[in-house]
Protein backbone atom coordinates (compact mmCIF):
# COMPACT_ATOMS: atom_id res chain seq x y z
CA UNK A 1 0.00 0.00 0.00
CA UNK A 2 1.13 3.42 -0.56
CA UNK A 3 2.23 6.24 2.36
CA UNK A 4 -0.71 8.06 3.88
CA UNK A 5 -0.69 11.59 2.61
CA UNK A 6 -1.46 14.00 5.01
CA UNK A 7 -4.73 16.17 4.31
CA UNK A 8 -3.92 20.27 3.42
CA UNK A 9 -4.21 23.25 5.78
CA UNK A 10 -6.89 25.21 3.87
CA UNK A 11 -6.14 28.40 4.03
CA UNK A 12 -8.68 31.77 3.00
CA UNK A 13 -7.15 35.40 2.42
CA UNK A 14 -10.04 37.73 2.07
CA UNK A 15 -9.53 41.52 1.27
CA UNK A 16 -9.01 44.63 -0.90
CA UNK A 17 -6.00 45.07 -2.52
CA UNK A 18 -3.62 45.07 0.30
CA UNK A 19 -3.98 41.70 0.71
CA UNK A 20 -2.53 41.18 -2.87
CA UNK A 21 -0.14 44.30 -4.26
CA UNK A 22 2.90 44.42 -2.94
CA UNK A 23 3.98 48.20 -2.52
CA UNK A 24 7.40 48.01 -4.95
CA UNK A 25 4.82 47.06 -7.81
CA UNK A 26 6.59 44.58 -11.04
CA UNK A 27 9.07 43.51 -8.76
CA UNK A 28 10.81 40.23 -8.94
CA UNK A 29 8.43 36.97 -8.70
CA UNK A 30 10.27 36.23 -5.04
CA UNK A 31 8.17 39.46 -3.95
CA UNK A 32 5.54 37.25 -2.66
CA UNK A 33 1.71 38.86 -0.93
CA UNK A 34 1.53 37.39 2.19
CA UNK A 35 -0.91 34.74 0.93
CA UNK A 36 2.06 33.06 -0.49
CA UNK A 37 4.58 33.70 1.98
CA UNK A 38 1.95 31.65 4.36
CA UNK A 39 1.63 29.08 1.72
CA UNK A 40 5.60 28.57 1.36
CA UNK A 41 6.46 28.95 4.94
CA UNK A 42 3.85 25.98 5.79
CA UNK A 43 5.51 24.24 2.97
CA UNK A 44 9.07 24.97 4.41
CA UNK A 45 7.32 23.38 7.63
CA UNK A 46 7.11 20.25 5.63
CA UNK A 47 2.85 20.54 6.00
CA UNK A 48 0.48 20.45 2.77
CA UNK A 49 -1.38 23.48 2.29
CA UNK A 50 -3.91 25.18 0.20
CA UNK A 51 -3.88 29.09 -0.07
CA UNK A 52 -6.85 31.29 -1.96
CA UNK A 53 -6.17 34.87 -2.14
CA UNK A 54 -9.41 36.69 -2.42
CA UNK A 55 -8.36 40.29 -3.25
CA UNK A 56 -9.75 43.16 -5.49
CA UNK A 57 -8.71 46.37 -5.49
CA UNK A 58 -11.61 48.60 -3.08
CA UNK A 59 -13.19 45.55 -2.11
CA UNK A 60 -15.27 46.25 0.97
CA UNK A 61 -16.76 44.33 3.77
CA UNK A 62 -19.88 43.88 2.40
CA UNK A 63 -19.03 42.42 -1.18
CA UNK A 64 -17.16 39.60 0.99
CA UNK A 65 -20.17 39.11 3.21
CA UNK A 66 -22.29 38.89 -0.25
CA UNK A 67 -19.74 36.14 -1.67
CA UNK A 68 -19.12 34.01 1.70
CA UNK A 69 -21.45 31.38 0.51
CA UNK A 70 -19.43 30.87 -2.74
CA UNK A 71 -16.13 31.02 -1.53
CA UNK A 72 -16.55 29.08 2.05
CA UNK A 73 -19.38 26.73 1.88
CA UNK A 74 -18.39 24.22 -0.62
CA UNK A 75 -14.36 24.77 0.33
CA UNK A 76 -14.90 24.96 4.28
CA UNK A 77 -11.55 26.35 4.62
CA UNK A 78 -9.51 25.49 7.58
CA UNK A 79 -8.26 29.12 8.55
CA UNK A 80 -10.16 32.45 6.88
CA UNK A 81 -8.44 35.67 7.34
CA UNK A 82 -10.08 38.93 7.13
CA UNK A 83 -8.13 41.90 6.12
CA UNK A 84 -11.25 44.15 5.88
CA UNK A 85 -12.26 48.15 6.76
CA UNK A 86 -8.58 49.66 5.27
CA UNK A 87 -10.31 50.55 2.13
CA UNK A 88 -14.15 52.00 3.83
CA UNK A 89 -11.45 54.44 6.21
CA UNK A 90 -9.26 55.72 3.52
CA UNK A 91 -11.80 58.23 1.85
CA UNK A 92 -13.60 61.25 4.25
CA UNK A 93 -16.59 61.54 1.95
CA UNK A 94 -15.99 60.92 -1.49
CA UNK A 95 -18.04 57.73 -2.84
CA UNK A 96 -16.17 54.08 -3.90
CA UNK A 97 -18.08 54.05 -7.86
CA UNK A 98 -16.11 57.37 -8.44
CA UNK A 99 -12.86 56.41 -6.84
CA UNK A 100 -13.66 53.20 -9.02
CA UNK A 101 -14.21 54.89 -12.23
CA UNK A 102 -11.58 57.07 -11.93
CA UNK A 103 -8.72 55.16 -11.24
CA UNK A 104 -10.20 51.91 -12.99
CA UNK A 105 -7.64 49.56 -14.42
CA UNK A 106 -9.92 47.67 -16.87
CA UNK A 107 -10.99 50.66 -19.68
CA UNK A 108 -10.16 49.72 -23.20
CA UNK A 109 -8.16 52.13 -24.58
CA UNK A 110 -8.92 53.05 -28.09
CA UNK A 111 -11.55 54.94 -28.28
CA UNK A 112 -10.64 59.00 -28.70
CA UNK A 113 -13.82 60.18 -27.39
CA UNK A 114 -13.13 57.47 -24.19
CA UNK A 115 -9.34 58.53 -24.18
CA UNK A 116 -10.23 62.80 -23.91
CA UNK A 117 -12.87 61.80 -21.41
CA UNK A 118 -10.87 60.35 -18.97
CA UNK A 119 -7.83 62.48 -19.45
CA UNK A 120 -9.90 65.70 -19.71
CA UNK A 121 -12.41 65.60 -17.74
CA UNK A 122 -12.35 62.38 -14.86
CA UNK A 123 -9.21 63.11 -14.14
CA UNK A 124 -9.58 66.99 -13.53
CA UNK A 125 -12.52 66.41 -11.59
CA UNK A 126 -11.34 63.02 -9.47
CA UNK A 127 -7.94 65.73 -8.78
CA UNK A 128 -10.49 68.42 -7.82
CA UNK A 129 -12.85 66.43 -5.93
CA UNK A 130 -9.47 64.77 -3.66
CA UNK A 131 -8.11 67.78 -2.81
CA UNK A 132 -11.42 69.22 -1.45
CA UNK A 133 -12.02 66.51 0.13
CA UNK A 134 -8.29 66.76 1.46
CA UNK A 135 -8.97 70.41 2.38
CA UNK A 136 -12.44 68.97 4.59
CA UNK A 137 -10.71 66.24 6.20
CA UNK A 138 -7.95 68.62 7.70
CA UNK A 139 -10.46 71.18 9.04
CA UNK A 140 -13.46 68.94 9.89
CA UNK A 141 -13.88 66.12 12.50
CA UNK A 142 -12.03 63.30 10.29
CA UNK A 143 -14.22 60.67 11.78
CA UNK A 144 -17.55 62.52 11.49
CA UNK A 145 -18.77 59.43 9.35
CA UNK A 146 -18.03 56.84 12.06
CA UNK A 147 -21.22 55.19 11.17
CA UNK A 148 -19.84 53.88 8.37
CA UNK A 149 -16.59 52.45 9.80
CA UNK A 150 -18.97 50.96 13.01
CA UNK A 151 -21.22 49.10 9.78
CA UNK A 152 -18.12 47.64 8.27
CA UNK A 153 -17.36 46.24 11.86
CA UNK A 154 -20.69 44.57 12.16
CA UNK A 155 -19.96 43.46 8.33
CA UNK A 156 -17.66 41.74 9.15
CA UNK A 157 -19.02 40.53 12.67
CA UNK A 158 -21.42 38.99 10.88
CA UNK A 159 -19.66 37.52 7.93
CA UNK A 160 -17.44 35.68 11.26
CA UNK A 161 -21.24 34.26 12.77
CA UNK A 162 -21.91 32.66 9.11
CA UNK A 163 -18.22 31.16 8.56
CA UNK A 164 -18.26 29.78 12.37
CA UNK A 165 -21.22 27.35 10.55
CA UNK A 166 -18.88 25.81 8.25
CA UNK A 167 -17.03 23.57 10.83
CA UNK A 168 -15.63 26.66 13.28
CA UNK A 169 -12.61 27.70 11.24
CA UNK A 170 -9.71 30.01 12.81
CA UNK A 171 -10.58 33.24 12.23
CA UNK A 172 -7.62 36.11 11.45
CA UNK A 173 -8.94 39.84 11.76
CA UNK A 174 -6.15 42.00 10.75
CA UNK A 175 -5.05 45.42 12.12
CA UNK A 176 -4.92 48.18 9.74
CA UNK A 177 -1.95 49.65 9.06
CA UNK A 178 -1.83 53.35 9.50
CA UNK A 179 -0.73 55.82 6.11
CA UNK A 180 2.63 55.94 5.45
CA UNK A 181 4.17 59.35 4.72
CA UNK A 182 2.73 59.31 0.84
CA UNK A 183 -0.34 59.28 1.57
CA UNK A 184 -0.87 61.44 4.66
CA UNK A 185 -0.89 64.41 2.76
CA UNK A 186 -4.00 63.40 0.88
CA UNK A 187 -5.93 61.64 3.46
CA UNK A 188 -4.62 63.69 6.60
CA UNK A 189 -7.56 62.04 8.78
CA UNK A 190 -6.77 58.41 7.69
CA UNK A 191 -4.66 57.68 10.90
CA UNK A 192 -7.59 58.89 12.86
CA UNK A 193 -10.03 56.49 10.73
CA UNK A 194 -7.80 53.84 10.99
CA UNK A 195 -7.51 54.08 14.94
CA UNK A 196 -11.42 53.87 15.11
CA UNK A 197 -12.00 50.94 12.75
CA UNK A 198 -9.07 49.38 14.93
CA UNK A 199 -10.97 49.91 17.83
CA UNK A 200 -14.16 48.95 16.34
CA UNK A 201 -13.12 45.91 14.48
CA UNK A 202 -11.25 44.52 17.90
CA UNK A 203 -14.59 44.85 19.63
CA UNK A 204 -16.00 43.27 17.12
CA UNK A 205 -13.91 40.25 17.80
CA UNK A 206 -14.41 40.39 21.58
CA UNK A 207 -17.76 40.30 21.30
CA UNK A 208 -17.53 36.97 18.96
CA UNK A 209 -15.78 35.86 21.81
CA UNK A 210 -14.51 32.46 20.73
CA UNK A 211 -11.42 31.24 20.99
CA UNK A 212 -10.86 30.08 17.35
CA UNK A 213 -11.52 34.00 16.11
CA UNK A 214 -8.93 36.66 16.83
CA UNK A 215 -7.72 40.27 16.25
CA UNK A 216 -3.84 40.25 14.95
CA UNK A 217 -2.06 42.74 15.58
CA UNK A 218 0.24 43.12 13.30
CA UNK A 219 1.88 47.22 14.04
CA UNK A 220 4.08 45.89 16.80
CA UNK A 221 5.29 43.17 15.03
CA UNK A 222 6.49 45.66 12.07
CA UNK A 223 8.10 47.93 14.32
CA UNK A 224 9.52 44.56 15.97
CA UNK A 225 11.06 42.98 12.52
CA UNK A 226 11.73 46.05 10.01
CA UNK A 227 14.69 47.94 10.20
CA UNK A 228 14.49 51.44 12.09
CA UNK A 229 12.55 54.50 9.89
CA UNK A 230 11.75 51.41 7.45
CA UNK A 231 7.84 51.79 6.69
CA UNK A 232 5.64 48.85 6.16
CA UNK A 233 3.82 50.64 3.61
CA UNK A 234 6.48 52.98 1.38
CA UNK A 235 3.73 53.67 -1.21
CA UNK A 236 1.42 55.02 1.61
CA UNK A 237 -1.59 51.85 1.76
CA UNK A 238 0.52 48.73 0.23
CA UNK A 239 2.72 46.50 2.73
CA UNK A 240 6.38 46.52 0.99
CA UNK A 241 7.48 43.48 0.44
CA UNK A 242 9.26 42.93 3.31
CA UNK A 243 6.26 43.60 5.44
CA UNK A 244 4.60 40.83 3.46
CA UNK A 245 7.02 38.73 4.58
CA UNK A 246 6.94 39.46 8.38
CA UNK A 247 3.24 39.38 8.11
CA UNK A 248 3.00 36.18 6.68
CA UNK A 249 5.71 34.65 8.95
CA UNK A 250 3.60 35.72 11.95
CA UNK A 251 0.26 34.41 10.30
CA UNK A 252 2.44 31.10 9.47
CA UNK A 253 2.80 30.98 13.18
CA UNK A 254 -0.46 31.11 14.36
CA UNK A 255 -1.73 28.70 12.07
CA UNK A 256 0.66 26.25 12.84
CA UNK A 257 -0.01 26.01 16.50
CA UNK A 258 -3.90 26.29 15.87
CA UNK A 259 -3.05 23.58 13.08
CA UNK A 260 -0.98 21.30 15.92
CA UNK A 261 -4.51 21.39 17.94
CA UNK A 262 -6.93 20.03 15.17
CA UNK A 263 -6.86 16.99 15.00
CA UNK A 264 -7.59 16.02 10.78
CA UNK A 265 -4.32 18.55 10.89
CA UNK A 266 -1.79 17.26 13.75
CA UNK A 267 1.60 16.04 11.86
CA UNK A 268 3.31 13.45 14.24
CA UNK A 269 5.54 14.73 16.26
CA UNK A 270 8.93 12.87 14.33
CA UNK A 271 8.00 13.92 11.23
CA UNK A 272 7.93 17.77 12.55
CA UNK A 273 9.81 20.55 11.23
CA UNK A 274 10.58 24.09 12.68
CA UNK A 275 8.84 27.06 11.17
CA UNK A 276 11.26 28.89 8.84
CA UNK A 277 11.05 31.28 6.19
CA UNK A 278 11.02 29.85 2.77
CA UNK A 279 13.54 32.97 1.84
CA UNK A 280 16.82 33.79 2.41
CA UNK A 281 17.74 35.93 5.14
CA UNK B 1 16.39 13.18 -10.51
CA UNK B 2 13.87 13.85 -8.59
CA UNK B 3 10.95 11.11 -8.15
CA UNK B 4 8.03 11.11 -10.41
CA UNK B 5 4.31 12.22 -9.14
CA UNK B 6 1.70 10.50 -9.79
CA UNK B 7 -1.51 12.52 -11.11
CA UNK B 8 -3.90 13.69 -8.62
CA UNK B 9 -7.46 12.15 -9.02
CA UNK B 10 -9.75 15.53 -9.84
CA UNK B 11 -13.03 15.38 -8.49
CA UNK B 12 -15.59 18.27 -8.47
CA UNK B 13 -18.70 17.93 -5.96
CA UNK B 14 -21.38 20.33 -7.19
CA UNK B 15 -25.11 20.95 -5.22
CA UNK B 16 -26.81 23.00 -2.85
CA UNK B 17 -26.35 23.48 0.82
CA UNK B 18 -26.69 19.78 1.44
CA UNK B 19 -23.31 19.15 0.00
CA UNK B 20 -21.48 22.22 2.26
CA UNK B 21 -23.56 22.35 5.46
CA UNK B 22 -23.87 19.61 8.43
CA UNK B 23 -27.08 19.36 10.23
CA UNK B 24 -24.99 20.39 13.30
CA UNK B 25 -23.52 23.43 12.09
CA UNK B 26 -20.67 25.05 14.15
CA UNK B 27 -19.15 21.94 15.54
CA UNK B 28 -15.12 21.42 15.30
CA UNK B 29 -13.06 21.53 12.29
CA UNK B 30 -13.15 17.65 12.38
CA UNK B 31 -16.70 17.87 11.19
CA UNK B 32 -16.18 17.50 7.64
CA UNK B 33 -18.35 17.67 4.59
CA UNK B 34 -18.77 14.45 2.69
CA UNK B 35 -16.07 16.04 0.38
CA UNK B 36 -13.46 16.72 2.40
CA UNK B 37 -14.00 12.98 4.18
CA UNK B 38 -13.71 11.78 0.30
CA UNK B 39 -10.20 13.91 -0.02
CA UNK B 40 -9.19 12.32 3.50
CA UNK B 41 -9.89 8.93 2.70
CA UNK B 42 -8.28 9.17 -0.57
CA UNK B 43 -5.05 10.91 1.09
CA UNK B 44 -5.11 8.10 3.43
CA UNK B 45 -5.16 5.47 0.81
CA UNK B 46 -1.74 7.48 -0.49
CA UNK B 47 -3.83 8.79 -3.44
CA UNK B 48 -3.13 12.30 -4.19
CA UNK B 49 -6.27 14.18 -5.10
CA UNK B 50 -7.84 17.58 -6.04
CA UNK B 51 -11.14 18.40 -4.86
CA UNK B 52 -13.22 21.49 -6.25
CA UNK B 53 -16.87 21.92 -4.39
CA UNK B 54 -18.98 23.96 -5.39
CA UNK B 55 -22.18 24.50 -2.91
CA UNK B 56 -25.02 27.06 -2.72
CA UNK B 57 -27.51 27.32 -0.65
CA UNK B 58 -30.88 26.22 -2.23
CA UNK B 59 -29.12 26.00 -5.88
CA UNK B 60 -31.01 24.19 -8.68
CA UNK B 61 -30.48 21.74 -11.24
CA UNK B 62 -30.94 24.77 -13.63
CA UNK B 63 -27.95 26.84 -12.44
CA UNK B 64 -26.08 24.14 -12.56
CA UNK B 65 -26.42 23.77 -16.10
CA UNK B 66 -25.70 27.47 -16.47
CA UNK B 67 -21.90 26.96 -15.22
CA UNK B 68 -21.05 23.79 -16.21
CA UNK B 69 -18.88 25.12 -18.75
CA UNK B 70 -16.92 27.63 -16.14
CA UNK B 71 -16.86 24.99 -13.81
CA UNK B 72 -15.76 22.08 -15.59
CA UNK B 73 -13.88 22.60 -19.09
CA UNK B 74 -11.05 23.94 -17.88
CA UNK B 75 -10.58 21.56 -14.41
CA UNK B 76 -11.55 18.26 -16.76
CA UNK B 77 -12.40 16.35 -13.49
CA UNK B 78 -11.83 12.68 -13.10
CA UNK B 79 -14.55 12.51 -11.02
CA UNK B 80 -18.35 14.34 -11.06
CA UNK B 81 -20.28 13.98 -8.00
CA UNK B 82 -23.76 15.71 -8.57
CA UNK B 83 -25.86 16.42 -5.76
CA UNK B 84 -29.16 17.87 -7.26
CA UNK B 85 -32.98 17.49 -7.18
CA UNK B 86 -33.01 18.53 -2.77
CA UNK B 87 -34.14 22.08 -3.79
CA UNK B 88 -36.74 20.95 -6.47
CA UNK B 89 -38.91 19.13 -3.96
CA UNK B 90 -38.82 21.45 -1.31
CA UNK B 91 -41.54 23.89 -1.98
CA UNK B 92 -45.06 22.95 -3.21
CA UNK B 93 -45.77 26.45 -4.82
CA UNK B 94 -43.48 29.29 -2.98
CA UNK B 95 -41.03 30.52 -5.45
CA UNK B 96 -37.55 30.51 -5.40
CA UNK B 97 -36.36 33.98 -5.78
CA UNK B 98 -38.53 34.75 -2.47
CA UNK B 99 -37.11 32.13 -0.34
CA UNK B 100 -33.82 32.90 -1.17
CA UNK B 101 -34.86 36.27 -0.36
CA UNK B 102 -36.24 35.64 3.01
CA UNK B 103 -33.83 33.46 4.20
CA UNK B 104 -30.55 35.23 2.25
CA UNK B 105 -27.16 34.62 4.72
CA UNK B 106 -25.71 37.45 2.86
CA UNK B 107 -27.58 40.69 3.78
CA UNK B 108 -25.08 43.74 5.81
CA UNK B 109 -26.22 45.14 9.17
CA UNK B 110 -28.26 48.60 8.14
CA UNK B 111 -31.19 49.37 10.46
CA UNK B 112 -33.85 49.53 7.70
CA UNK B 113 -33.09 46.80 6.22
CA UNK B 114 -32.87 44.80 9.61
CA UNK B 115 -36.47 46.57 10.41
CA UNK B 116 -38.21 45.65 7.17
CA UNK B 117 -36.79 42.18 7.54
CA UNK B 118 -38.03 41.55 11.25
CA UNK B 119 -40.96 43.21 11.11
CA UNK B 120 -42.37 42.75 7.42
CA UNK B 121 -40.81 40.65 5.15
CA UNK B 122 -40.28 37.05 8.27
CA UNK B 123 -44.25 37.54 8.69
CA UNK B 124 -45.23 37.59 5.36
CA UNK B 125 -43.07 34.70 4.66
CA UNK B 126 -44.56 32.74 7.26
CA UNK B 127 -48.06 33.26 6.65
CA UNK B 128 -47.14 32.19 3.46
CA UNK B 129 -45.31 28.81 4.29
CA UNK B 130 -48.20 27.90 6.94
CA UNK B 131 -50.65 28.75 3.46
CA UNK B 132 -48.58 26.18 1.73
CA UNK B 133 -47.85 23.95 3.91
CA UNK B 134 -52.19 23.45 4.45
CA UNK B 135 -52.31 23.48 0.48
CA UNK B 136 -49.48 20.50 0.69
CA UNK B 137 -51.63 18.56 3.19
CA UNK B 138 -55.03 19.08 1.09
CA UNK B 139 -53.86 18.80 -2.46
CA UNK B 140 -51.77 16.25 -4.26
CA UNK B 141 -48.32 17.10 -3.42
CA UNK B 142 -46.56 15.86 -6.76
CA UNK B 143 -49.38 17.89 -8.56
CA UNK B 144 -46.09 19.95 -10.05
CA UNK B 145 -44.93 16.63 -12.01
CA UNK B 146 -43.08 18.71 -14.54
CA UNK B 147 -40.24 19.45 -11.77
CA UNK B 148 -38.71 16.11 -11.77
CA UNK B 149 -38.93 15.80 -15.61
CA UNK B 150 -37.23 19.35 -15.58
CA UNK B 151 -35.05 17.97 -13.27
CA UNK B 152 -33.50 14.95 -15.19
CA UNK B 153 -33.44 16.86 -18.75
CA UNK B 154 -31.31 19.30 -16.57
CA UNK B 155 -29.01 16.52 -15.10
CA UNK B 156 -28.85 14.82 -18.54
CA UNK B 157 -27.90 17.71 -20.36
CA UNK B 158 -25.11 18.24 -17.38
CA UNK B 159 -23.81 14.06 -18.09
CA UNK B 160 -23.88 14.18 -21.73
CA UNK B 161 -21.81 17.25 -21.42
CA UNK B 162 -19.11 16.05 -18.93
CA UNK B 163 -18.85 12.81 -21.02
CA UNK B 164 -17.72 14.70 -23.80
CA UNK B 165 -14.74 15.84 -21.06
CA UNK B 166 -12.81 12.00 -21.21
CA UNK B 167 -15.98 10.27 -20.30
CA UNK B 168 -15.34 11.34 -15.73
CA UNK B 169 -16.62 8.70 -13.28
CA UNK B 170 -20.47 10.35 -12.56
CA UNK B 171 -22.60 10.05 -9.41
CA UNK B 172 -25.99 11.13 -9.13
CA UNK B 173 -27.19 10.99 -5.29
CA UNK B 174 -29.86 9.62 -3.66
CA UNK B 175 -32.17 12.42 -2.23
CA UNK B 176 -33.32 11.06 1.47
CA UNK B 177 -36.83 12.75 2.95
CA UNK B 178 -36.76 15.00 5.80
CA UNK B 179 -36.68 14.28 9.49
CA UNK B 180 -39.27 15.17 11.95
CA UNK B 181 -38.50 19.00 12.37
CA UNK B 182 -39.69 19.92 8.59
CA UNK B 183 -42.47 17.24 8.37
CA UNK B 184 -45.25 19.50 10.02
CA UNK B 185 -43.79 22.25 7.25
CA UNK B 186 -43.89 20.21 4.22
CA UNK B 187 -45.96 17.69 4.19
CA UNK B 188 -45.95 16.61 0.95
CA UNK B 189 -42.05 16.46 0.27
CA UNK B 190 -41.56 12.98 1.11
CA UNK B 191 -43.93 12.13 -1.36
CA UNK B 192 -42.01 14.10 -3.80
CA UNK B 193 -38.46 13.34 -3.24
CA UNK B 194 -39.92 9.84 -3.25
CA UNK B 195 -40.57 10.72 -7.69
CA UNK B 196 -37.77 12.64 -7.66
CA UNK B 197 -35.63 9.68 -6.54
CA UNK B 198 -37.54 7.25 -9.23
CA UNK B 199 -36.83 9.71 -12.34
CA UNK B 200 -32.82 10.47 -11.29
CA UNK B 201 -32.62 6.34 -11.09
CA UNK B 202 -34.17 6.11 -14.16
CA UNK B 203 -32.20 8.33 -16.21
CA UNK B 204 -29.23 6.32 -14.71
CA UNK B 205 -30.66 3.38 -15.86
CA UNK B 206 -31.82 5.31 -19.33
CA UNK B 207 -27.97 6.57 -20.17
CA UNK B 208 -27.04 2.74 -19.07
CA UNK B 209 -23.29 3.41 -18.98
CA UNK B 210 -20.88 2.15 -16.58
CA UNK B 211 -18.86 5.32 -15.18
CA UNK B 212 -22.70 6.84 -14.71
CA UNK B 213 -23.68 6.07 -11.47
CA UNK B 214 -26.53 6.40 -9.05
CA UNK B 215 -25.11 6.27 -5.19
CA UNK B 216 -27.80 4.90 -2.81
CA UNK B 217 -28.22 7.11 0.98
CA UNK B 218 -31.05 5.22 1.78
CA UNK B 219 -29.01 2.07 2.39
CA UNK B 220 -26.06 4.36 4.42
CA UNK B 221 -28.87 5.57 6.61
CA UNK B 222 -30.35 1.97 7.15
CA UNK B 223 -27.13 1.16 8.17
CA UNK B 224 -25.26 3.26 9.97
CA UNK B 225 -28.45 4.97 11.79
CA UNK B 226 -30.75 2.51 11.76
CA UNK B 227 -33.08 3.90 9.32
CA UNK B 228 -33.27 7.08 11.90
CA UNK B 229 -33.68 10.35 9.52
CA UNK B 230 -33.53 12.62 13.24
CA UNK B 231 -30.10 10.83 13.29
CA UNK B 232 -28.81 11.09 9.75
CA UNK B 233 -30.29 14.65 9.38
CA UNK B 234 -30.13 16.51 12.55
CA UNK B 235 -31.80 19.72 11.55
CA UNK B 236 -34.01 17.94 9.11
CA UNK B 237 -32.37 18.33 5.53
CA UNK B 238 -28.75 18.08 6.26
CA UNK B 239 -26.45 15.34 6.58
CA UNK B 240 -24.84 14.85 10.27
CA UNK B 241 -21.33 14.74 10.61
CA UNK B 242 -20.78 11.01 10.69
CA UNK B 243 -23.29 10.53 7.49
CA UNK B 244 -21.35 13.00 5.71
CA UNK B 245 -18.21 10.99 6.49
CA UNK B 246 -19.49 7.39 6.04
CA UNK B 247 -20.74 9.07 2.58
CA UNK B 248 -17.24 10.60 2.42
CA UNK B 249 -15.69 6.96 2.71
CA UNK B 250 -17.98 5.10 0.46
CA UNK B 251 -17.80 7.20 -2.32
CA UNK B 252 -13.70 7.32 -1.56
CA UNK B 253 -13.72 3.34 -2.09
CA UNK B 254 -15.87 3.68 -5.45
CA UNK B 255 -13.60 6.27 -6.93
CA UNK B 256 -10.71 4.47 -5.80
CA UNK B 257 -11.75 1.13 -7.37
CA UNK B 258 -12.87 2.53 -10.92
CA UNK B 259 -8.99 4.85 -10.51
CA UNK B 260 -7.49 1.69 -10.53
CA UNK B 261 -8.93 1.06 -13.81
CA UNK B 262 -7.59 4.19 -15.19
CA UNK B 263 -3.96 4.33 -16.76
CA UNK B 264 -3.59 7.99 -15.85
CA UNK B 265 -4.34 7.42 -12.59
CA UNK B 266 -3.13 4.06 -11.08
CA UNK B 267 -0.40 4.05 -8.53
CA UNK B 268 1.25 0.78 -9.31
CA UNK B 269 3.85 0.71 -12.01
CA UNK B 270 4.16 4.29 -12.01
CA UNK B 271 6.78 3.98 -15.27
CA UNK B 272 4.50 2.02 -17.03
CA UNK B 273 1.66 4.48 -17.13
CA UNK B 274 4.55 6.63 -18.22
CA UNK B 275 5.61 5.29 -20.60
CA UNK B 276 1.95 4.83 -22.07
CA UNK B 277 2.02 8.43 -22.37
CA UNK B 278 4.93 8.45 -24.31
CA UNK B 279 4.38 9.12 -28.11
CA UNK B 280 4.03 5.26 -30.01
CA UNK B 281 7.65 6.48 -32.10
CA UNK B 282 9.40 6.74 -28.51
CA UNK B 283 8.12 3.87 -27.03
CA UNK B 284 9.12 1.89 -30.44
CA UNK B 285 12.65 3.13 -30.20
Amino acid sequence: MSTALQLPIRVLVKGASTVVFVAEMGGPRSDFNFGRVIESDILTAGRPVEVRVDGLPSQVAKFSLRTWERDVLGWSPDVVILHHGHYESIHFFLPRWLEKHANSTRWRPGGRLVTLYRKRVLRGVWLSSAKLQCRADRRLNSTLFRRKLLRVAADVERLIGQLQTVGSPLVLVLEIVPPGRRWQSWMPGLAERTAVMNAALAAAVRRVDLPNVRFVRTVDVWSAELDAGEEPTPDGGHYSARAHRVLGGLLTREILAWADTQPHLRVPAGERRPVRSGFPA
Amino acid sequence: MAKPLPNPIRILVKGASTVGWLGEMGGPRTDFGFPRALEEALLRDGRPVETRTFSLPSERTKTAVRRWEREMIGFSPDVVVLVYGHYETIHLFLPWWLERHVNSRTVPVRRWSTLYRTRLLRPCWMFLARLQARADKKLDPTIRRNRPALVVADLEKIITHTQELGSPLVFLFELIPPATRYRSWFPGMAARIEVMNDAIEGLVKRLDLPNVRYFRIAELVDEHAGGELDIATPDGFHYSPTLHRIIGEQLAREVAAWADTQPHLQLTDLELTRSRRRPPSERAG
